[in-house]
C-alpha cells in the first residue's frame, strides 16, 4: 500500500470509528455468561390497551418462568413451608379464601390477602397504595415477620447455594449473580402476565357474545348512576387506583392510606379493588368482613355509616331511592360476567412444580 | 509525493475531516426562531380564599358551607396566543388532579417565533373528536378516573370534571355530599335512572376559554410562567346570561346523580368559563 493509500485508509477508519457509538476506549463490556434472554412479546385482545413493560424490567421467556417458580416455591419462607401463592390462589383469583392469611408462625395478618389480576397497570400496590409497582410489592411479604419472615440476605444465600436456581437466574439476566432486585423482578415479571381479558363480559365487549337479558339489566344498573359502581370501578379494569372511605365502621378501626400520607383526610381510606373475577374471590373488602357479594352491595345500597368523612360518592346514594332487591339480584348476575376460566385456569400461570389442572366446565362465561 | 499528489491528499484530507466533525450530528435540534420553555401552574380560589381542602368554610353563592374533597379536571388544546397572530399549543390533554402532584404543572419545552403573548385558551373537557369511548384508553389513570360511564353515551368518552366534598344541608346542622362531575350525555332506553328516554343526539357541555394575559416576550432561552387562576365559586353562580336564565346552582337542588341532568349540565357549562383567569410573567433569557 502506498504512503498515500495507506493515509486515506487510516482517516477513513478514524471516521467510522468516531460515528459507531461513542465507546471511545472505555473498557469493553463484560461477557455474560448466559445468552441475552428471549423477549416475551403477549397479545392482547383488542378492547386493553398495550401491556405496561419497564424498561429496566422488561418481559422475557426466562424472566417470567423463573418468576414463576419463585411465586410458587417455599424456599422464600424462613421454615420454607409458605410460597406466595398460599395466599394468592389462582382459581381464587390469586386472592385468599380465608378472611386474614396466616403467616409460617401462625400469625394472622389484619388485612385480606388482595387478588392478583391485570396487575400490571396498577401503579399503587396493597390495600393502602404503599408500594410502587409490582417490583415494589415483591420486597415486602419475604422479611415480613408475621408473613414468610426470611431477611432478604438469606434468601439470596438459599437461592445461591440451590442446585438450580444459579442457571435459572443466568438465563434470565445474562449472569448468575442473585440479589433481591432480581428476585422481586422475575416474580414482578410473572406477575405481569396475570392478565384477565377473556371474561364473557370481555367477549360481549369485544361482540363475540351477547348478554343474557338479566345480565343486560344488572350491566346497565352497574353503568349508569342507578347503581354508581363505574366510578370506583371503570369499564377496562374494574378498578381505580384511587382510595375510598366507604363508611365501614362509624369509628374507623385501620387507618388505611394514612398510614402512607399522614394526611388526616385519609384516614379510613382504601383502593378501590378490582371486580374481574369477583364472583371467585370471596370474601371482600380490605378486612374481608363481607363472604358474599349480597353483603357488599347492601352495604353500598344504604348499610354504610354515613359521616362527614365518608366519600361523597358513597355519601351520594342517599339521593336517590335504593336499590331494590330485584336489581341487587340482576348487578349480582352481571358481576358474575367478570369471571374468567381462561385466567382462572391459565396453564401458563399455574404452579409449575404440579401436573396442570384440568380446566372445569362452567356455564358458558 | 508530487505537489499534485499533495494537493489531492490534502484535499481527501479535508473531505474526510469535514464528514468527520458533520456527520455524526444525530441530534442537531432543528433551529427554530426562538427556544423557549413554559410552565402553567394552577391556582385555586373559593369565594376568593385559597382552597384549602377538606375544609367546611366555604360559601356558595346561595350562603351555603361546603368544602372540597376531590377535584379532577381535563383540559384539552391548550395555546398561547401572540399579538402577532401566532399560537403554539403547550399541550393537547392536560388531565389534572388535585390530589396528584405531577398533575399539577403544565410544562412546554420548544421553539417558538418572536412574539409577545397576549392570550391562553383551552377547551375545558374534550370536544367531539377526543370524547369518544376508550381513546385515552393507554393513560391509564385517565382512562379509569375519568371513564364517562356507557349508561350516559355509549359511545362517549369521559368525564370533564369532577368536584366534589361536602355541603351544609342546613346552616351549622349535618352535612352531605355533592358531585359536581360534568360530562356529555345521550341516552339509549336503557338508563335505569331515564327509564324508557331516547335522546340520541349527544348533549356535548365542553366550552371554550379564552383569556387575556398582560402581552409578554419570552426572550431565547428564556422561559415563561402562566398562571390559570380559577375560583370554584364560580361554577355555582349565575351569571345572569343574556337569555336570562337564573344559572345559580345550589347542592340542595343538585347535591348528586347530576351526570345525566341536562338542566344541572348546561347551568354548569355556561357558568364554567367566568371560573377562570390568567396571568403571565417572563423569565431570563437573552435579550
Amino acid at each position: 500500500m502506498t504512503n498515500r493509500r495507506l493515509m486515506i485508509w487510516a482517516c477513513a477508519m478514524l471516521v467510522i470509528a468516531s460515528c459507531t457509538g461513542g465507546d471511545d476506549g472505555v473498557t469493553p463490556p463484560v461477557e455474560s455468561e448466559c445468552p441475552p434472554a428471549t423477549p416475551l412479546v403477549i397479545d392482547l385482545p383488542a378492547n386493553f390497551p398495550e401491556l405496561p413493560n419497564p424498561k429496566d424490567n422488561p418481559l422475557t421467556v426466562e424472566g417470567v418462568a423463573l418468576g414463576r417458580r419463585l411465586f410458587y416455591d417455599p424456599i422464600l419462607s424462613g421454615d420454607s413451608s409458605q410460597a406466595c401463592a398460599q395466599c394468592h390462589i389462582q382459581q381464587n383469583a390469586f386472592g385468599d379464601t380465608r378472611r386474614f392469611s396466616e403467616g409460617i408462625h401462625g400469625v394472622f395478618g389484619s388485612r385480606h390477602a388482595p387478588t392478583i389480576v391485570n396487575p400490571a397497570w396498577v401503579s399503587e400496590m396493597f390495600w393502602d397504595g404503599r408500594a410502587a409497582g409490582l417490583e415494589g410489592q415483591a420486597r415486602e411479604p419475604v422479611p415480613n415477620p408475621i408473613e414468610m419472615d426470611l431477611p432478604w440476605p438469606d434468601a439470596i444465600a438459599r437461592l445461591e447455594n440451590h442446585a438450580e436456581y444459579p442457571g435459572l437466574f443466568c438465563a434470565a439476566f445474562g449472569d448468575s449473580r442473585i440479589s433481591q432486585d432480581r428476585v422481586v423482578k422475575a416474580i414482578a415479571q410473572f406477575e405481569r402476565t396475570f392478565i384477565s381479558a377473556n371474561s364473557k363480559y370481555d367477549r360481549v365487549r369485544r361482540g363475540e357474545d351477547v348478554f343474557t337479558p338479566v345480565e343486560q339489566m344488572g350491566y346497565d344498573i352497574f353503568r349508569t348512576e342507578r347503581g354508581d359502581c363505574f366510578h370506583c370501578h371503570d369499564e377496562l379494569f374494574f378498578a381505580t387506583s384511587t382510595f375510598h372511605n366507604t363508611g365501614l365502621d362509624s369509628i374507623v378501626a385501620d387507618d388505611g392510606r394514612y398510614d402512607v400520607t399522614g394526611d388526616p383526610a385519609d384516614i379510613g381510606k382504601f383502593k378501590s379493588a378490582t371486580l374481574r373475577n369477583i364472583e371467585v374471590s370471596s370474601p371482600y373488602m380490605h378486612d374481608g368482613r363481607f363472604a358474599t357479594l349480597e353483603e357488599v352491595i347492601a352495604h353500598y345500597n344504604m348499610g354504610f355509616h354515613d359521616g362527614d368523612d365518608v366519600d361523597p360518592l358513597i355519601r351520594a346514594r342517599l339521593t336517590r331511592p335504593p336499590m331494590r332487591p330485584g336489581e341487587i339480584d340482576t348487578l349480582i348476575v352481571f358481576l358474575q360476567t367478570l369471571t374468567d376460566p381462561d385466567f382462572l385456569f391459565n396453564p401458563d400461570l399455574s404452579n409449575p412444580f404440579l401436573a396442570p389442572v384440568a380446566t372445569p366446565v362452567t356455564n358458558g362465561r | 509525493m508530487s505537489r499534485t499528489g499533495i494537493l489531492r491528499l490534502a484535499a481527501v484530507l479535508a473531505t474526510l475531516l469535514s464528514l468527520l466533525l458533520a456527520g455524526c450530528g444525530e441530534d442537531d435540534p432543528v433551529a427554530t426562531e426562538e427556544p423557549i420553555s413554559v410552565d402553567v401552574f394552577f391556582d385555586f380560589t373559593v369565594g376568593g380564599q385559597p382552597l384549602v381542602l377538606n375544609s367546611l368554610t366555604y360559601d356558595n353563592p346561595a350562603g351555603r358551607k361546603y368544602s372540597v374533597k376531590v377535584l379532577r379536571f381535563v383540559l384539552t388544546d391548550i395555546r398561547l396566543h401572540s399579538e402577532q397572530g401566532n399560537n403554539v399549543k403547550l399541550k393537547d390533554l392536560h388531565y389534572f388532579n388535585i390530589a396528584d402532584p405531577s398533575s399539577q404543572t403544565i410544562h412546554f419545552d420548544g421553539g417558538v417565533p418572536h412574539a409577545d403573548w397576549n392570550r391562553v385558551t383551552f377547551t375545558f373537557g374534550l370536544d367531539e373528536t377526543r370524547n369518544v369511548r376508550d381513546k385515552y384508553i393507554s393513560m391509564t389513570k385517565f382512562h379509569t378516573e375519568m371513564a364517562w360511564p356507557t349508561g350516559l353515551g355509549p359511545n362517549l368518552g369521559y368525564h370533564y370534571m369532577q368536584l366534589e366534598g361536602n355541603y351544609e344541608q342546613t346552616p351549622g346542622g349535618a352535612t352531605a355530599g355533592y358531585t359536581t362531575h360534568t360530562g356529555a350525555r345521550q341516552l339509549d332506553g336503557t338508563n335505569p335512572m331515564f327509564p324508557g328516554i331516547v335522546d340520541a343526539t349527544p348533549h356535548h357541555h365542553h366550552f371554550s376559554v379564552d383569556l387575556p394575559v398582560t402581552p409578554t416576550h419570552i426572550h431565547e432561552g428564556g422561559s415563561g410562567e402562566v398562571t390559570l387562576h380559577v375560583e370554584l365559586n364560580g361554577w355555582y353562580t349565575d351569571h345572569a346570561p343574556a337569555d336570562g336564565n337564573d344559572t345559580q346552582y345550589d347542592f340542595t337542588d343538585y347535591p348528586a346523580m347530576i351526570m345525566g341532568n341536562l338542566e344541572a349540565q348546561d347551568k354548569l357549562m355556561s357558568n364554567g368559563p367566568f371560573c377562570f383567569s390568567a396571568s403571565m410573567e417572563a423569565q431570563g433569557g437573552h435579550h
